[in-house]
């Protein structure tokens, strides 16, 4: 991973992590106190309706228990009951003026009874009611009748076929001063007051509904939700369950929608009737999550920000150290004149002003060695090529004297004259080797592909008729081309083939192989010969210009051979080496870069 | 990654369920035949909602519906095995058993009997009292409820004018017949709904209270196989719990089924008969003794049967308290 992008993860991480645990924090605690505060809120509602519901159900049972206790109601009843089947005048006049006198007033009133009735206790007739409709029809099957001879009861909800609606009757004892049952007094309630009751004030909320269901599990009140739903809905939700099993409490479960809500519910043991406040969870939760939909985009944003700000600065950060790191590679590769532009003033800054001063020493080595080099190349070569004048001076003038005066000079002094002459000779070809040896750091190179098989058999072919006298057993490989002075490579090959021919001089066959090595970036040459060898001990002097292993006697050769080798791979930026043993032949080893070559696999 | 883990969680947990149930034969399904009382129409929507809401599939019960018809004897297709249940009036099923069938009620899905006598508005016929001396229609089944209802209050039975019955509303129109016994839940409402205003006269207004459309089966299947009376009885209740809850899904449902496929026909049906089947009291399908046994009595009273029947036999409400749990 990239610096830029590790610090860009560590600022993102850095900042959202925080972020992330106060809001989950924020968003657990918001939801426990969203939980209470709806179960408190659904709690109240629930008792506030139950309230609300028992007051009401409580004034209608006064209301009609204060008409029983009425000495004139319970006068006419005494005569609506006991007149038979058929109306008498009496009995249409107690009709009469029960209703006028006293239902009336409570039937349009509003708020209260829709019908109020009086019902014959032997047989459940109804003798008087205020809806002239339903008079001389029977309830004797009606709990609200049979129950209604002994005691105020209520029973709640239940569809009337002659009525044809829903409705909740009331009924209550007509009795004498002495206690005798007369008649039974009863009043139709409409249940749509009771789902007014359950349903006012939930304005403010969208799901928020107050129902109440009877121990059949029926909705006896509407829905707020889903109207068409009084009598005609049975609820067996977890609420409902509960309530009717008689408990109260508070619960999250799923309503008679399969919309997941928070309830609340009670059971009225009195009316047997289960009350349920219920509110979708999704409602009640929504502040929270809200609450936490801003939270995520607020964490999206701060990410992106952070994102943005991280890569800036991570680039700000890691751009002088990228400068830095392609100056040095740069450096590596041997540039030295370049300055890494990195401005700012910290640490980074100050590494890199200390490369660029090492640079600059560098460099400043580098050009004051190449100075002194050529110098010292100079020197040598106007040291040689001085040198070759006065030389030719006294081998010329000793060939002059040995004609002109040769015969004036004994025998003695004409070795001499020789002496001069062959040594003359030999300091001239050790000036031109010291000549061509100081040219090679001068001369410039021309670059190409280079045969490097051919090159080696020209060079082989050029020994062989140097020395011809003798037998020659040579081993070539095919040899990997390179990229080089074909002129130069030649004479390195020229060098190593004659250097083999001397040192195999005691040899009667000289056996030379030549063969090439491709490596991963270079390719190692090496010339093997099957002559005296040399003890590695001394392989540190092979190269070294006029140094020799072996006496001038033994073995022909100037000592300049090998340097110049050395020199001219070098020139190339290879390499060179040496093995061998006292007289078990010598190797020579040499590579060279294959950069731009393509090397066909042996 | 919460969410795949949680799939992963999911997927693990449902392995041994797909894998269980891939292994495990399907439970063979039970073959039920039910003997409708009539042609296909809302009156049965309880039990189209039950199969097309596979209801009865949970139940691993494979059903089918047989109309009814003038021809068709219900009592006789349970016991001989045709059927398996059957729907038909309760005092039918009393006579039968009376009769030596061997069949018994399980649970009422009309609790209310949706027999009404009819009059015209402004006829001043408006109670059993007034319908002395008028002109009367009853069809063979309305006879003895119209004759126990005039009795109970007193009156005279004979002082009708008894006229013969007429399917079709023209005699009531043109006033041969000034009353006339007719089913709320039938052609009545359409009758109405076509602007004839009508009194409505009920039977349970007068103390007259009869149970109407029961489920009935063979003691046979009672005994041999409770738990499949169980599971067919659980479904259809089912199914007419959500025909309650969903009146305009089960009219839609219905359709599929009846003969008459006039979407407004049914809905008014089914508008009709849903009071019938959930009242305020009691759970749907729920029967009560004193109902039963009343029924009894007027049947003996009236003779529509020579002698007492055992009761006990009659109906079993052991299903329905299996069902809903005891109540009261």
């Amino acid at each position: 991973m990239k610096l830029t992008a590790k610090l860009t993860l560590l600022f993102v991480l850095l900042t959202t992590l925080p972020l992330c645990l106060v809001g989950y924090l924020a968003f657990v605690n918001g939801q426990r106190t969203i939980h209470q505060n709806t179960d408190n809120l659904l709690v109240s509602t629930n008792n506030l309706k139950k309230a609300s519901f028992i007051d009401w159900i409580d004034n209608k049972k006064n209301q009609l228990s204060i008409f029983a206790k009425r000495p004139l109601i319970i006068d006419y009843s005494r005569i609506l009951t006991s007149s038979g089947n058929e109306e008498t005048t009496e009995s249409k006049i107690a009709s009469r003026k029960v209703i006028d006198e006293h239902f009336k007033i409570s039937i349009e009133g509003g708020g209260g009874f829709f019908e109020l009735m009086i019902l014959r206790p032997s047989d459940g007739m109804i003798v008087v009611s205020t809806d002239e409709r339903h008079k001389l029809k029977y309830r004797e099957d009606q709990p609200f009748f049979k129950y209604g001879k002994k005691r105020t009861y209520v029973q709640n909800a239940y569809y009337s076929l002659s009525m044809e609606q829903a409705l909740l009757t009331v009924s209550t004892p007509i009795r004498d001063e002495k206690g005798n049952l007369i008649a039974v007094l009863a009043g139709n309630l409409d249940l749509a007051e009771i789902t007014e009751i359950m349903l006012q004030d939930s304005g403010e909320t969208r799901t928020k509904e107050t129902y109440l269901v009877n121990k059949f599990n029926f909705m006896i009140t509407e829905s707020r939700l889903m109207p068409g739903s009084l009598l005609k809905r049975a609820i067996y939700t977890e609420g409902a369950k509960n309530a009717l099993g008689g408990k109260s409490g508070v619960g999250n479960y799923e309503d008679y929608r399969g919309m997941l809500v928070f309830g609340a519910y009670s059971w009225l043991p009195e009316y047997e009737l289960a009350i349920l406040t219920e509110m979708d969870a999704e409602e009640a939760l929504e502040p929270v999550l809200a609450f936490r939909n801003r939270m995520l985009i607020i964490m999206f944003l701060v990410i992106l920000v952070v994102t943005v700000i991280g890569i800036v600065v991570s680039r700000t950060i890691t751009e002088p150290i990228r400068k830095l790191m392609i100056g040095i590679e740069e450096f590596g590769r041997g540039t030295l004149d370049q300055k890494i532009d990195v401005s700012s003033v910290d640490e980074i800054g100050q590494l890199a002003d200390s490369f660029n001063q090492m640079a600059e020493e560098r460099k400043r080595v580098e050009e004051e060695l190449q100075k002194i080099n050529k110098e010292l190349e100079g020197f040598s070569y106007s040291v040689s090529h001085d040198l070759r004048a006065p030389l030719r001076a006294v081998s010329g003038f000793s060939s002059v004297m040995m004609e002109d005066y040769g015969d004036q000079i004994d025998d003695e002094g004409k070795r001499y004259l020789g002496l001069i002459v062959k040594n003359t000779a030999k300091m001239g070809n050790l000036i031109d080797d010291l000549l061509k040896f100081s040219r090679m750091g001068r001369t410039d190179m021309t670059l190409t592909i280079v045969d490097m098989k051919k090159v080696a058999m020209y060079a082989y072919n050029e020994m062989k008729s140097v020395y011809e006298d003798r037998e020659i057993e040579i081993s070539m490989n095919s040899l990997s081309n390179v990229r080089g002075d074909s002129k130069l490579l030649k004479q390195v090959f020229l060098n190593l083939i004659s250097n083999a021919m001397k040192y195999t001089a005691g040899e009667q066959v000289v056996k030379i192989e030549i063969g090439s090595k491709v490596n991963q970036d270079h390719v190692t040459y090496f010339v093997k010969d099957n002559g005296v060898g040399f003890d590695m001990k001394y392989v540190h002097k092979l190269f070294g210009v006029f140094q020799r292993l072996h006496s001038e006697k033994d073995f022909e050769g100037t000592g300049v051979g090998l340097a110049l080798v050395q020199k001219i791979i070098h020139r190339h930026g290879g390499n060179v080496w040496a093995e061998g043993k006292v007289n078990e032949g010598a190797t020579f080893f040499f590579s060279l870069p294959n950069k731009g070559v393509r090397h066909e696999r042996e | 990654m919460r969410k795949n883990i949680g799939i992963a969680v999911l997927f693990l947990c449902l392995l041994p369920i797909v894998s269980c149930s891939s292994q495990k034969a399907p439970e063979p399904f039970d073959k039920v035949t039910v003997q409708l009382k009539w042609r296909h129409q809302a009156q049965f929507a309880g039990l189209y909602v039950a199969q097309e809401k596979g209801y009865f599939a949970e139940e691993k019960i494979d059903i089918e519906f047989n109309e009814g018809g003038p021809n068709i004897d219900n009592v006789g297709e349970v016991t001989s095995g045709n059927a398996q249940f059957g729907i038909t009036a309760p005092d039918h099923i009393i006579k039968e058993r009376l009769a030596g069938k061997e069949i018994c009620a399980i649970a009422v899905v009309f609790r209310r009997n949706p027999l009404v006598f009819i009059s015209k508005e402004g006829s001043g016929i408006e109670r059993p009292a007034d319908f002395l001396n008028h002109t009367v229609a009853t069809s063979k089944d309305s006879r003895v409820q119209l004759q126990a209802m005039m009795e109970k209050l007193g009156l005279d039975f004979n002082q009708l004018k008894h006229v013969p019955y007429d399917s079709t509303y023209k005699s009531f129109l043109n006033g041969d017949i000034e009353i006339q016994s007719r089913y709320i839940t039938t052609s009545l409402q359409q009758f109405m709904s076509a602007g004839n205003k009508v009194n409505i006269i009920l039977p349970s207004d007068y103390g007259i209270h009869l149970y109407a459309d029961t489920l009935f089966t063979s003691d046979k299947l009672v005994k041999n196989d409770p738990d499949l009376v169980l599971r067919f009885l659980r479904a259809t209740l089912n199914g007419w719990r959500y025909a309650v809850e969903n009146p305009e899904e089960a009219v839609e449902i219905t359709l599929k089924f009846a003969r008459k496929k006039d979407r407004e026909v049914q809905a008014k049906m089914h508008e009709a008969q849903l009071p019938l089947i959930h009242t305020g009291e009691d759970q749907i399908g729920w029967m009560k003794p004193e109902i039963w046994d009343g029924m009894h009595k007027l049947l003996l009273e009236y003779k529509v049967i020579s002698q007492p029947v055992d009761m006990e036999k009659v109906y079993t409400t052991r299903f329905l308290e299996e069902i809903y749990g005891k109540l009261m």
